[in-house]
C-alpha cells in the first residue's frame, strides 16, 4: 500500500505529464529560435522560459475545478475529493504545492541548461529557483485558499505584481540575475506565508466553511452570466436565422464587444492618469501593447462554444438539437464573433490612437536611459503618415483583408478547438509530431550555422518542408470538401458563397500588392503562388469550420 | 403498412471498449406511446440520442420520418420535440426568451398553448433559467418541447428527480400530445408504474440489447405471477419449469414465470404442490425478474 | 365518473376500466343514455395513455354496454340493460365465490362446510337485526 504522499505525487504526475512534455518542447523550440535570431536572443529566451515554467502553474491541475482559461479557472482547491480521506490537510496541500514548484523549477533548470549547453550562451540557473518557487507558491495560494474571485484578483495583484517587478529590475544587461541575500530570505518567507495561508484556506474549505464548487450543466460559452446580462434585447421570432444571430450575440458576441470596450476605456484612462502619475506609465504601456492584444487573441478562440467539464469536452445539446443546418450554424457563429471582435479591435485601436496623443503631455520619460515617450510618439507619426498616404481603394482593400484575416483566425481556432475536443488523442499526437519537426528544423539551422551541413542542403530542406506542408493542407482541404459534399453538409449555395469570398479576397490582395509596388504583368511564379496561397486560406477555413462543427454536433 | 415514424435497423455503438448498443432494431408508428425501460447505463439514452442525430450511426441505420437525422437535421428536428435528461438549457436565458427563440425555429408554434402551460406551471417568464429549480427547468424545457405541437415527442427520463406535481404535469402534456393530434411519443423511464400507465408499447433494453419489445398487454400476458403451496418444506427454491423468480420460503412460494400456464402447473404438480392463485405479472415484476436473472447469470459466469 | 386504477393487482388497465364501467352500469350509477366522459378527459383524469381508453371503450361497445355516436361521443346503451346488469352482477359475485372456495380449500373446508357456514352466518345476521327490532317495539309500546 503506497503512502498517501507517494500516491498523490503519482496522481499529479499522471495529470501533468502530457503538459510537461508539451511545455518542455515548446520552451526548447521557442528558446532556440530566440537564441538563433539576434544578439539579445539570450534575454528573450530567458523571458520565454520564465513565462513558461516560472510564472505558469500546471493548467492540468487547475482545470480539475472546471472553468475556462480566460476566467483563470474556478478558484478553490481542485482535489476536493481528498477531503474525505484520512489525510491531514497539511500533507496533501504541501505535497501538491511542492510538486508544482519543484517540477516547474526542474523543467526550467533543464531547459535553461540544455539551451546554455547547445548555444554556449549563459542563462541564469540556480539564482532564479527561489524566485520560481515563490511565484508558484503565491499563485497557488491565491488560487486555492479562497473561492472568492474578487479576493483572488486582489491577491494576485498584491503578491505577484511585486515579484514580477522585482525580477524585472534584477535582470542585468549581460544576462545575469542576482538576488541579494535579504531578497532571497524575503522570498523564502513569502513561500512559508503562502503555504500557511493555503493550508488555512483549504482546511476551511474542507470543513465546509465555503460553498463547494457547483458544477452546472450548461454554461454560457465561458462568459460569466453578469457580463451576458449587461446588454439584453428582445429575441426576434420572425425567422430562425435572426433568432440564431440573437443567440450568438447574447451569449458571446456582445460580451466580446463589452470586453473590448472595457479595454478601450481602461487604456484611455491609464494613459490619462499617467500624465501626473509616472508610476502608471509602464502599466499603461503594458496594457496597451501586451494585455489588450493578448486578450483580443484569446477572445478569437472557441467560437463554437465548446465547454469542458470533468475532463470531457462537449457542445451544448440545446444548440445541437435546434433545426438548423450545420454549415449555416458554423458560418453564423464565425461571422458574429468576427464582427464583434472587429468592433472590439477598432474600439481598442481608436483608444490607443487617442491615448497616444496623451503621451506628448507626459513630457520626457526616461526608461533604460532612453526617452521612451519620444519613441512612442515617433511610432505614432510613422503609422499616421503611412496610412494617410494611401488612396481610398487601398484603404478598402486593407479593411477587406483585415476583416477576412480576423474571420479566418476565428474560424480556424474554432475548428481547431472542435477537432481537439473530438479527436483529442490524435490531435495531441499530431501536435507532438509537429513540435518534434520544429525541433528538427531548429537543429538543422544550428547545423547549417556551425558548418556541419551545407547551406544548400538546409535551404533545400526548408523549401521542401514548406511545399510538403502546403500540399498537405491543400489535399486535406480538398478531401474534407469532398466528404462534406458527400454528407450533404455543404450545399451548392455554400460553394457559391465561398467562391465570392475567394474573389473578394483575391481582388483585395491584388490591390494591396499593387500599392506595394507590384506590377501585375511582371508577377513571377513565386508571387503568383504566394497570392494563390493567401486566397486559399479563407477557402480552407470555409471547409474546415463546418466540417469540424458537424463532427462535434453528430459524434 | 403505414409509414413508420421511427425506423431503427440493427444499430450498434460502442464507446471505448464498452458496447452501448448491440444490434438494436426498433420501429415506431404514428399515434402511439412507446416506453423504454432498462437499468442505468443499459443504452436507452444512447438510442434516443441516435434518433436526434446527436450520435452518428456507425453501423446500422436510423430513419426518423424516413430521413437520416445526421444528413438532414432540419427536416427531422423541426418536427421533433425533445426534453433531455440533463435539461440542457442555456443558463443565461430567460423563460420568455426561450419561448421566443424556440418559436422562431418552429412555424407551428402555438402561442396560446404555451401561455396556458406557463400559467398552469406558474412559471414567471422573466426569470432566468439558472435561477430555476430542477423541477421548473423540466417544466420550461417541456413547454419548449411541446408547444410547437411536434409530430414526435422524445422525452429522456422525464420524471427523474422530480416531485409528484411536476411529474403529473409532464404526464398530462404527454397524454394531450397523443390524444389531441395523434402524435407519437417516445420516452424512457425507470419508473415502471409510469411506463405501465403511459405506454402502448414497451421495449426493455439490457446491456445494449433489446430483451423485450411489444404491445404492453401482450408483453404482460407472457408473464404470470402465481402463488404456489407445496406439501414438502423447501429451504431453497425448488426448480420449476419456466420459473424466473421465486420468493418466499418453506411451503409457500410466490413465482414469476413466463410461457404457458399449463407447463408450469404440470411442473408444480410434479413437485407435489398446487397453484393457489395466478395473475398477469406487472411490468415491475417482469423487469426485476429479467434483470435479476441476467445478473445471476453474469455472476455465475 | 368515479373510476380508479390499480397497478399492482396485475389486471390490464383497459380491462379494469371495462369492469368498472360495467359495474357502474349494473348498479345504476350510470343510467342508460348517459354520456361517458370523452377519451381525452378520462385519459387526463386517470393519467393513462388515450389508446388504453380507446381500447376500453371499444371493448365496451363490442359487449353492447355502450354505443358510440358519430361525432357526439360515447353513451350508455339504451337497450337490454337488465341482461347486462344481471350478467355483471353475477360476474362480481362469482369472483367472490371463487376466492372463497380457494381460501376454504387451503384451510381444509369442503364445499358442504362452506354452505353450512353461509346459512349459519345468515341466520345470525337475521337474528341480530331481529332482536334490536323487538327491543325497539318494546320501548315504543
Amino acid at each position: 500500500m503506497r503512502s498517501p504522499i507517494v500516491a498523490m505525487l503519482w496522481e499529479n504526475w499522471r495529470l501533468t505529464r502530457v503538459e510537461a512534455a508539451l511545455r518542455f518542447a515548446l520552451g526548447i523550440v521557442a528558446g532556440s529560435a530566440a537564441l538563433l535570431m539576434s544578439g539579445a536572443g539570450a534575454t528573450v529566451a530567458f523571458w520565454i522560459l520564465i513565462t513558461l515554467h516560472g510564472m505558469c502553474v500546471w493548467f492540468s491541475i487547475l482545470k480539475l475545478n472546471g472553468g475556462k482559461f480566460m476566467d483563470g479557472y474556478k478558484p478553490g482547491f481542485p482535489f476536493y475529493l481528498l477531503y474525505a480521506r484520512p489525510v491531514p490537510t497539511v500533507v496533501f496541500v504541501g505535497a501538491t504545492m511542492a510538486y508544482d514548484a519543484i517540477s516547474c523549477a526542474a523543467l526550467y533548470l533543464l531547459s535553461a541548461a540544455l539551451l546554455e549547453f547547445a548555444f554556449r550562451q549563459p542563462l541564469p540557473l540556480f539564482s532564479v529557483t527561489v524566485w520560481i518557487a515563490a511565484c508558484h507558491f503565491c499563485y497557488l495560494c491565491v488560487q486555492w485558499s479562497t473561492s472568492n474571485r474578487v479576493v483572488q484578483w486582489i491577491g494576485s495583484a498584491v503578491f505577484l505584481l511585486p515579484l514580477f517587478l522585482l525580477l524585472r529590475n534584477r535582470v542585468a544587461s549581460p544576462l545575469q540575475v542576482e538576488f541579494s541575500l535579504i531578497e532571497n530570505a524575503l522570498m523564502v518567507l513569502i513561500v512559508i506565508v503562502a503555504f500557511g495561508l493555503t493550508v488555512a484556506g483549504v482546511a476551511r474549505q474542507r470543513s465546509g466553511g465555503t460553498v463547494a464548487p457547483v458544477h452546472r450543466t450548461a454554461g454560457s460559452g465561458g462568459y460569466p452570466n453578469w457580463l451576458i446580462t449587461l446588454f439584453r434585447f428582445r429575441c426576434p421570432t420572425s425567422s430562425a436565422t435572426r433568432a440564431q444571430v440573437w443567440f450568438e450575440l447574447q451569449s458571446s458576441g456582445l460580451p466580446v464587444l463589452a470586453i473590448g470596450l472595457a479595454f478601450a476605456i481602461l487604456i484611455s484612462l491609464l494613459f490619462a492618469i499617467s500624465i501626473p502619475v509616472t508610476f502608471a506609465r509602464p502599466v499603461a504601456q503594458g496594457v496597451a501593447i501586451f494585455l489588450a492584444p493578448a486578450a483580443l487573441l484569446v477572445l478569437c478562440g472557441n467560437a463554437f462554444g465548446i465547454r469542458r467539464r470533468q475532463g470531457r469536452a462537449y457542445t451544448s445539446t440545446f444548440e445541437a438539437t435546434q433545426p438548423y443546418g450545420t454549415a449555416q450554424m458554423a458560418g453564423l457563429k464565425v461571422l458574429v464573433r468576427s464582427i464583434c471582435l472587429l468592433a472590439a479591435m477598432i474600439a481598442v485601436g481608436v483608444s490607443v490612437w487617442v491615448s497616444s496623443s496623451f503621451i506628448s503631455a507626459w513630457g520626457p520619460w526616461l526608461l533604460d536611459g532612453k526617452d521612451a515617450s519620444q519613441g512612442m510618439l515617433g511610432l505614432r507619426h510613422e503609422i499616421g503618415d503611412a496610412i494617410g498616404g494611401l488612396t481610398g481603394y487601398v484603404h478598402a482593400a486593407l479593411a477587406v483583408v483585415a476583416s477576412v484575416f480576423v474571420a479566418v483566425t476565428v474560424a480556424s481556432l474554432a475548428a481547431f478547438t472542435a477537432i481537439r475536443a473530438r479527436y483529442s488523442r490524435r490531435v495531441n499526437i499530431a501536435i507532438s509530431l509537429l513540435l518534434l519537426c520544429g525541433l528538427a528544423l531548429v537543429l538543422l539551422v544550428l547545423a547549417g550555422q556551425s558548418g556541419i551541413a551545407s547551406e544548400f542542403l538546409v535551404d533545400a530542406l526548408f523549401t521542401a518542408t514548406r511545399w510538403i506542408a502546403a500540399a498537405a493542407m491543400v489535399c486535406g482541404t480538398v478531401y474534407l470538401a469532398w466528404r462534406a459534399v458527400a454528407e450533404q453538409l455543404l450545399m451548392p449555395r455554400h460553394v457559391y458563397g465561398a467562391i465570392l469570398i475567394w474573389a473578394a479576397c483575391g481582388a483585395a490582395w491584388l490591390t494591396l500588392a499593387h500599392a506595394g509596388g507590384l506590377q501585375i504583368a511582371a508577377m513571377t511564379a513565386e508571387d503568383t503562388v504566394s497570392l494563390l496561397w493567401r486566397m486559399f486560406l479563407p477557402l480552407m477555413a470555409c471547409v474546415v469550420a463546418p466540417w469540424s462543427l458537424s463532427r462535434i454536433r453528430h459524434i | 403498412m403505414e409509414q413508420s415514424v421511427v425506423d431503427v435497423k440493427d444499430l450498434s455503438r460502442s464507446f471505448g471498449g464498452k458496447t452501448a448498443l448491440d444490434g438494436v432494431s426498433f420501429r415506431a408508428t404514428a399515434g402511439q406511446v412507446y416506453g423504454f425501460v432498462g437499468s442505468n447505463g443499459a443504452g436507452k439514452t444512447t438510442l434516443l440520442k441516435h434518433l436526434l442525430g446527436l450520435w452518428r450511426a456507425t453501423t446500422g441505420s436510423v430513419r426518423v420520418f424516413g430521413l437520416d437525422p445526421v444528413r438532414d437535421p432540419v427536416g427531422v428536428l423541426s418536427r421533433v420535440g425533445y426534453l433531455s435528461e440533463e435539461r440542457d438549457l442555456p443558463e443565461w436565458m430567460r423563460i420568455d426568451e426561450l419561448m421566443s427563440y424556440t418559436q422562431a425555429y418552429h412555424p407551428t408554434w402555438d402561442a396560446s398553448y404555451a401561455r396556458e402551460l406557463l400559467e398552469t406551471f406558474a412559471l414567471d417568464p422573466a426569470r432566468k433559467i439558472k435561477d430555476l429549480s430542477k423541477g421548473m427547468r423540466a417544466q420550461a424545457g417541456l413547454i419548449a418541447a411541446v408547444a410547437h405541437r411536434p409530430e414526435l415527442l422524445i422525452l429522456d427520463e422525464p420524471s427523474s428527480g422530480l416531485d409528484a406535481m411536476v411529474r403529473r404535469d409532464i404526464l398530462d402534456a404527454v397524454v394531450r400530445a397523443v390524444a389531441d393530434d395523434g402524435r407519437t411519443v417516445i420516452f424512457s423511464s425507470h419508473l415502471l408504474d409510469e411506463v405501465e400507465r403511459m405506454s402502448d408499447h414497451v421495449t426493455m433494453i439490457q446491456n445494449g440489447r433489446v430483451s423485450l419489445s411489444g404491445a404492453l398487454d401482450e408483453v404482460r400476458r407472457g408473464y404470470q405471477r402465481s402463488r404456489v403451496h407445496f406439501v414438502d418444506h423447501f429451504d431453497s427454491p425448488p426448480a420449476l419449469d419456466t420459473a424466473l423468480v421465486m420468493e418466499g420460503g418453506g411451503r409457500a412460494w410466490s413465482v414469476v414465470h413466463s410461457g404457458s400456464l399449463e407447463q408450469f402447473r404440470h411442473s408444480v404438480t410434479a413437485r407435489g404442490g398446487e397453484i393457489v392463485e395466478s395473475r398477469d405479472a406487472t411490468l415491475e415484476e417482469i423487469f426485476l425478474a429479467r434483470a435479476g436473472r441476467t445478473r445471476h447469470q453474469a455472476e455465475a459466469a | 365518473m368515479d373510476i380508479s386504477i390499480n397497478l399492482t393487482d396485475g389486471v390490464p388497465i383497459y380491462r379494469q376500466i371495462v369492469n368498472q364501467v360495467k359495474y357502474l352500469v349494473a348498479s345504476g350509477l350510470l343510467q342508460p343514455g348517459e354520456e361517458l366522459p370523452p377519451i381525452r378527459t378520462l385519459a387526463l383524469q386517470l393519467k393513462v395513455t388515450p389508446n388504453t381508453i380507446v381500447k376500453a371503450y371499444g371493448d365496451l361497445e363490442i359487449a353492447g354496454v355502450v354505443q358510440k355516436r358519430q361525432g357526439s361521443g360515447t353513451f350508455v346503451s339504451e337497450g337490454r340493460p337488465q341482461q347486462v346488469a344481471l350478467r355483471e352482477r353475477r360476474r362480481v359475485i362469482e369472483q367472490r365465490i371463487d376466492a372463497l372456495l380457494a381460501e376454504a380449500h387451503q384451510l381444509n373446508f369442503t364445499a358442504d362446510d362452506i354452505l353450512r357456514m353461509v346459512r349459519e352466518r345468515k341466520a345470525e345476521m337475521d337474528g341480530a337485526t331481529a332482536e334490536p327490532a323487538e327491543a325497539k317495539r318494546e320501548v315504543k309500546s
